[in-house]
């Protein structure tokens, strides 16, 4: 068996926990990551049924145009994109920095069967989203035309060499990023600030999806004619498919294996060197001891969940992007006007008057941004810290929350400032910006908390297992959804009820919420906090 | 100082970790605490500095239960892990300041604190650093200073001189004889059985999670060596 193999098995059973879900596992255990896979192949079939959807709207359009190539040409870019997206957010943490290089570099393999592994590990994560992104449009394709066997073949191979190049990319701008970084003294407060710049790209592409999709539709003619130079294996595959090319086809598999291959053959050469550099730190060792400041435990505590939260790129952009949005609304709102908000909402602009509809996005955008739903799990290994500490797990708490206040009140209020200034809004309006969304931020810290407090997740692997992919997390993001959803039953059951009642309702039921959940924090969630097993 | 009364400690799959552990530390005592890799020494450490929960028995530290007052118990003890792993992304002073401001040291105290103890285990150039750039000895240094600090009653240590360069832990030797000889205790695990036989007034040795041996050093040995009485403990079923 080839060492490769061996660490890629033993990465896999790692990183997706699969022994959790073997008969040997605690039932619990095993019974609770069962559901929560269920869960995500779930939201992964909702995904792949939406692409879906909106291949099957472009269709009738392409028919009458002659251009049906362009859907499972538009599939296949689609999953070249999101690897890419992936592989950016991923590979920083898995090829370069793993946490099991030092042990791995002190075994005897080599370089090459630890890169083949790390990238087989990617590749794996990447084609669950290659299949539900690439799938619906073969299928939509076939049918509305008729297809041969070749056709099927052709998708099959693609399906497997499509994520190739864009992991490639990918790895190397993720390399590229990380590098430059580093030069910057606060080396993450730069890659934040790459992570968001690059995630704005991906959101404005993704709301203005209906007018990208538009515009392929309109101008299909031409980004056929211009795909080999967008993009060259999209254009060798849709070539095999329009022509039964199997030439193109070889060329397409052929060209992706070169670039795969010539990057791994490369970077193995410079693996091991990149990643001692990448982990290399250094100490000024000049140090002179002046007067120091004293804080109380809490002010304390909180100094250190906010230098904790800021030294963990994964965890800001995670739950800050919500905040990041809607000030970027805001001040697209400022240049723009109502124009800006369009292109986010869509319908939604038609639909609500205008000052519901900034509500409810402020309000969105709040649900987004939940810091504490992970805060008592990122403790991990830290926990013995405090949990040794004659510190009141309520001051612990309070920290936490006030953490998630600190990051959403500061820009609900800058939004709320620059929305009434795009939009001419009475004091009213703007009292209304900023109360709702922050007892929605209240609600949400502490409900966050809550989850967390019921379901910590001490034993993790890399913190964006932590921010990303446990239980809490998932049931906080649950919670927020189902807080949205208040003001639109009441909406929906009574229809006549004035805006200023509607409000009011929401207003008071979520100030109501908060005071139970957080009453229950600082009774049972203190009893919690000495149960908790690190 | 410190009292264990019948401590027992199962963990979920059933195995009982501790079992039914009772040890005394007086005011002025170096215990040392040894037993094999498993035994239960970390087990009853974690439950003793309050991270771990307990089903049965009880522990006073200074009359107090770690159990019904746990706040109270731990301004008097500080507590040092065999592999601290710290706040990495804080700077050595940073991490030092949120521990004296958490045990509510006094500025000025805490001052001459980090500056003595700092200087004494030659980390003061590298308080301005991040804990990241940190050896795995510095940490240990760092975790040491922080749990002087607050100049605790009672000092726990688990594994203290693995990982410690020779001077430092001489240096470390010196300020926990200077500690007892203050009116403190301390209590700490170790595989070094040189240390604890030359080191501690008191030895415990626990043997799949039950104390087999404690009391006096010199009375727990007996004529023989302390590596022999552990050999013998240990192949005795």
């Amino acid at each position: 068996m080839s060492k490769a193999w061996i660490l890629f098995r033993a990465n896999a059973r790692n990183v997706f926990k699969l022994n959790l879900y073997s008969k040997s596992a605690p039932r619990k255990e095993r019974v609770k990551n069962i559901l929560l896979l269920g869960l995500i192949l779930y939201a992964i079939a909702v995904f792949g049924f939406t692409a879906g959807i909106n291949y099957q709207m472009m269709a009738e359009p392409l028919m009458m145009m002659d251009a049906m190539i362009l859907i499972p040409t538009l599939a296949f870019v689609s999953c070249v994109l999101a690897t890419l997206a992936m592989t950016l957010f991923r590979a920083n943490g898995f090829l370069f920095s793993p946490k099991d290089f030092e042990m791995l570099s002190s075994m005897p393999v080599k370089s090459s069967d630890i890169l083949i592994s790390k990238m087989m590990m990617l590749l794996l994560t990447n084609y669950l989203f290659v299949v539900v992104m690439f799938v619906p449009g073969l299928f939509v394709y076939a049918i509305h035309m008729p297809t041969s066997a070749f056709f099927w073949v052709s998708g099959a191979i693609a399906l497997v060499f499509i994520p190739l190049i864009p992991l490639v990319i990918g790895s190397l701008l993720s390399y590229l990023m990380t590098r430059f970084s580093l030069r910057f003294r606060r080396n993450n407060a730069a890659l934040i600030v790459f992570l968001f710049l690059t995630m704005l790209v991906v959101m404005g592409f993704s709301f203005a999806y209906n007018e990208v999709l538009g515009f392929f539709v309109e101008r299909s003619a031409d980004l056929m004619e211009s795909l080999p130079f967008i993009y060259y294996p999209a254009h060798l595959y849709a070539s095999a498919v329009i022509n039964n090319d199997v030439w193109a086809l070889f060329a397409f598999v052929g060209v992706s294996l070169v670039v795969f291959a010539g990057f791994v053959v490369v970077l193995q050469k410079g693996f091991q060197t990149i990643n001692a550099k990448l982990r290399e730190s250094t100490q000024t060792s000049n140090f002179v001891m002046t007067s120091l400041e004293t804080s109380s435990a809490f002010t304390s505590l909180f100094k250190k969940d906010l230098k904790r939260y800021f030294s963990s790129p994964i965890y800001v952009m995670n739950t800050s992007f919500g905040v990041f949005m809607m000030v970027v609304l805001a001040i697209a709102s400022l240049i723009y006007g109502k124009q800006a908000l369009d292109m986010l909402t869509g319908e939604g602009a038609v639909l609500l008057p205008l000052f519901e509809l900034l509500i409810a996005m402020q309000v969105g955008f709040v649900a987004l941004s939940c810091t504490t739903s992970p805060s008592i799990s990122l403790e991990g290994k830290y926990f013995w810290i405090v949990r040794s500490m004659p510190v009141d797990p309520k001051t612990i708490y309070k920290s936490k929350i006030t953490l998630n206040l600190i990051v959403v009140i500061p820009a609900v209020v800058i939004s709320a400032v620059f929305l009434s200034i795009a939009f001419s809004l009475s004091g009213w309006e703007v009292f209304g910006l900023i109360v709702l969304p922050v007892l929605y931020a209240c609600a949400i810290a502490v409900g966050g908390l809550l989850i967390n407090i019921l379901k910590p997740s001490f034993q993790w692997e890399s913190e964006t297992v932590a921010v990303k992919q446990t239980m809490s997390v998932l049931f906080a993001m649950l919670f927020g959804m189902a807080l949205l959803l208040i003001p639109i039953l009441i909406r929906t059951t009574f229809e006549e009820l004035p805006l200023e009642t509607l409000l009011l309702g929401t207003g008071l039921f979520v100030s109501l919420l908060t005071f139970v959940m957080y009453r229950w924090i600082m009774t049972r969630g203190v009893d919690a906090y000495y149960k908790f097993r690190i | 100082m410190l009292s264990i009364r019948h401590l027992s400690k199962t963990y979920k799959k059933g195995k009982k970790a501790v079992d039914d552990l009772s040890l005394e530390i007086e005011v002025g005592d170096i215990c040392g605490f040894i037993g094999h890799n498993g035994a239960g020494k970390t087990t009853t450490i974690k439950c003793v500095v309050g991270i771990l929960d307990f089903e049965e028995g009880t522990i006073l530290i200074d009359g107090k239960s770690i159990a019904e007052d746990p706040i109270g118990c731990k301004k008097l003890i500080a507590y040092i892990p065999d592999n601290p792993d710290l706040y990495e992304a804080l700077t050595g002073i940073q991490y030092l300041n949120f521990v004296s401001d958490i045990y509510e040291v006094a500025k000025a105290k805490r001052e001459e604190l980090i500056a003595r103890y700092a200087d004494a285990l030659e980390l003061t150039k590298n308080l301005g650093d991040v804990i990241s750039s940190y050896s795995h000895g510095m940490k240990q240094k760092l975790a040491i200073i922080s749990a002087l600090v607050h100049e605790p009653k009672l000092l726990i240590l688990d594994e203290p001189f693995v990982g410690l360069d020779p001077k430092s832990s001489y240096t470390l030797k010196e300020i926990m004889k200077a500690m007892v000889k203050d009116g403190k205790a301390i209590f700490f695990s170790t595989h070094i059985l040189e240390v604890a036989e030359k080191f501690c007034n008191k030895i415990a040795i626990i043997k799949n999670g039950s104390l087999v041996a404690s009391g006096k050093t010199e009375e727990v040995k007996g004529d023989g060596s302390l590596e022999e009485l552990f050999m013998e403990l240990s192949h005795h079923e």
